[in-house]
C-alpha cells in the first residue's frame, strides 16, 4: 500500500505517494530527480547520501521515505540561492576541496548542518561533523580548510 | 528491501495491539540504523514495520532525585550527548553515546535501539550494566522494569514477548562520590565497532566493571571489581592484578575485527584506561 506524504524540500512543498520500502535517498533521487545525494554504501557507512532533515544531518539511505512526512528537508541542490553559491560551495572551490566529487554533496550537507547549529566550530568540531563522510580522493585536509574558511566568512 | 506494511501508532496501546496481532512478522522501527541495514541485506523480512517515533511516552528524557534518570526509547544518541543532566550526573552515558557511529548516525540511532539490538559490541550497553539500568517495558498487562542483565539473553536475543514494547531506560539515582568511564578500543576512531570495550564505574569506593565485545553478551567483571574494591591506591602498578583478572573473566572469539589473542591482550589495557579515566571523574 502506498502512503500519501507531504514535506518541504529546499523550500518547496511536495505531496507524494510512496511505497513503504523506498528509502528517503531513493525517493529524492528517483521521484524528485534531485541526484546530488549519492548512494555509496547504502548502509550508513560513507555519508555520501547525507541530507538535512529538520536541521539535522542524516544518512538518507537509512531512513524510509514515509518517515519524511511533515519534515523539512534540504539537499545539496538547496544550498545555492538565486544562482548564488553558498559560502561553503565557494570555499570548496577556492580550496580545491574535491577531486572526483562523489563525496562532495554529502560533505557539504554535513558541513552545512554543522554551521547551522554552530557558526564558529573548532577544528575538532569540524572533524567530528564529517567523520561519517568518507572521501577516497582528497585526504580531508583541504575539506577541513574549506569548512574553516566558510565559517570565517560567516562571521 | 522486501515489501512490508508501514504503521505509525500514536499510542502505546495501539502499538501493543499491532505487535501482538503480528507476532514474529512485525519489527519495531526506531532510528532504523540496525533494522534497515538488516532488512536491506534481507537478514530479516518483516511483514509489518511499526514506527514507534510518534508515541509521546517514548520521547521523554527526565531526571528526578527519587527515581533517577529516564531515557525514552526514541531519544537519540546526539540528544544524550548534549543533555545537561546526563553530562552532569551520568557522564559515562554521554561518553558511550558519543562513541556510536558517526554524527549523522547519532542523529537517528537511539540507546534503546542499541540495547534491543543486543550486539556484544553495543557501545552503550556495558555502561548501562555498571549503572544497574532497568529496561521499562509496556504491554497490555501493564508496565514492568527488567534489570538490563536479565533483559539481554544473547547475541540479538532479548527478553521481549510479542505485544511488548520498550518505553525507555530507567537508571537509578547515584548518591555520594562517583565517577565512571567507557573505553572503546577499535581499529579507527569513528564508524567502527568496538574490538573490546570496558565500562568502569566507582561509587563510594565500590567498583563495577563490564566488558564489551568479548563474549555473546556484555559481561560483568566481578573478579576485577573485587580486587579494585580492596585497593587503597590505584595506579599503573597496583592495577596489574585486576588486569590479570579481566583476562580470566572473558571468552572472546576471533572475527573480522581481531583475533581472540589480541582481545585477551587488549582487555588488560582497556580495563586500565577505563579505571584511570573513571578515577579522573571521581568526585
Ligand atoms: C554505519 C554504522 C555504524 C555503527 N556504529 C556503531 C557503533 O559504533 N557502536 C554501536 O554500539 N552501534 C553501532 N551501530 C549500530 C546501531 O547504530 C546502534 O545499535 C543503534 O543504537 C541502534 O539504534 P536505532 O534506534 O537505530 O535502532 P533500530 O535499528 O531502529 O532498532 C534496533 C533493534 O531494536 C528494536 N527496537 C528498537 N526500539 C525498540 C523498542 N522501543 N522496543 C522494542 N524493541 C525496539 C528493533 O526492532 C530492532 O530489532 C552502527 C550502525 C551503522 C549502520
Ligand atoms: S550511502 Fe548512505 S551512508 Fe553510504
Ligand atoms: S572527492 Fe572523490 S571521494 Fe571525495
Amino acid at each position: 500500500m502506498k502512503h500519501s506524504i507531504s514535506f518541504t524540500i529546499n523550500g518547496e512543498k511536495v505531496h507524494l505517494e510512496v511505497e513503504p520500502h523506498k528509502t528517503l535517498l531513493n525517493m529524492i533521487r528517483e521521484d524528485l530527480n534531485l541526484t546530488g545525494a549519492k548512494e555509496g554504501c547504502g548502509a550508513g557507512e560513507c555519508g555520501s547520501c547525507t541530507v538535512i532533515v529538520d536541521g539535522k544531518a542524516v544518512n538518507s539511505c537509512m531512513m524510509l521515505a514515509v518517515e519524511a512526512d511533515g519534515k523539512e528537508i534540504i539537499t545539496v541542490e538547496g544550498l545555492a540561492k538565486n544562482g548564488v553559491l553558498d559560502a561553503l560551495q565557494e570555499s570548496f572551490i577556492n580550496n580545491a576541496a574535491l577531486q572526483c566529487g562523489y563525496c562532495t554533496p554529502g560533505m557539504l550537507m554535513s558541513a552545512k548542518a554543522l554551521l547551522m547549529r554552530n557558526p564558529k566550530p573548532s577544528e575538532e568540531e569540524i572533524k567530528e561533523a564529517i567523520a561519517g563522510n568518507l572521501c577516497r580522493c582528497t585526504g580531508y585536509k583541504v575539506i577541513v580548510d574549506a569548512i574553516k574558511e566558510a565559517a570565517e566568512k560567516n562571521n | 528491501m522486501n515489501k512490508f506494511q508501514y504503521v505509525k501508532p500514536a499510542t502505546l496501546n495501539e502499538a501493543a495491539d499491532i505487535l501482538y496481532q503480528n507476532g514474529d512478522e512485525a519489527s519495531i522501527l526506531n532510528g532504523g540504523t540496525d533494522l534497515l541495514v538488516r532488512m536491506r541485506d534481507k537478514m530479516i523480512k518483516p511483514k509489518v514495520v511499526v514506527d514507534v517515533k510518534a508515541i509521546p511516552e517514548l520521547k521523554e528524557l527526565k531526571y528526578t532525585e527519587e527515581e533517577g534518570l529516564f531515557i525514552g526509547a526514541v531519544v537519540t544518541m546526539n540528544e544524550i550527548v548534549c543533555s545537561d543532566i546526563i553530562l552532569e550526573k551520568y557522564k559515562i552515558l554521554a561518553e558511550a553515546a558519543h562513541e556510536v557511529g558517526s554524527y549523522q548516525l547519532r542523529n537517528r540511532a537511539t540507546m534503546t535501539g542499541n540495547v534491543c539490538n543486543a550486539s556484544p559490541s553495543g557501545d552503550t550497553i556495558a555502561p548501562l550494566y555498571v549503572l544497574s539500568a532497568n529496561i521499562k517495558i509496556f504491554s497490555k498487562e501493564g508496565i514492568k522494569l527488567v534489570p538490563i542483565d536479565d533483559f539481554i539473553l544473547g547475541v540479538r536475543k532479548i527478553a521481549l514477548k510479542p505485544g511488548e514494547i520498550v518505553v525507555g531506560i530507567q537508571i537509578p539515582p547515584i548518591k555520594g562520590k562517583n565517577g565512571g568511564s567507557y573505553y572503546k578500543h577499535s581499529r579507527r576512531k569513528d564508524v567502527d565497532l568496538a574490538t573490546v570495550g570496558v565500562a568502569a564505574f566507582c561509587n563510594e569506593g565500590r567498583w563495577k566493571i563490564a566488558y564489551a565485545a568479548v563474549a555473546p553478551t556484555i559481561l560483568r567483571g566481578y573478579k576485577a571489581e573485587e580486587i579494585l574494591n580492596k585497593l587503597d591506591v590505584i595506579d599503573d602498578t597496583t592495577l596489574i592484578p585486576a588486569m590479570d583478572a579481566a583476562v580470566e573473566e572473558i571468552s572472546p572469539i576471533s572475527d573480522v575485527r581481531a583475533s581472540k589473542e589480541y582481545r585477551f591482550d587488549m582487555i588488560r589495557i582497556s580495563l586500565k584506561r577505563a579505571v584511570l579515566a573513571a578515577l579522573e571523574q571521581y568526585a
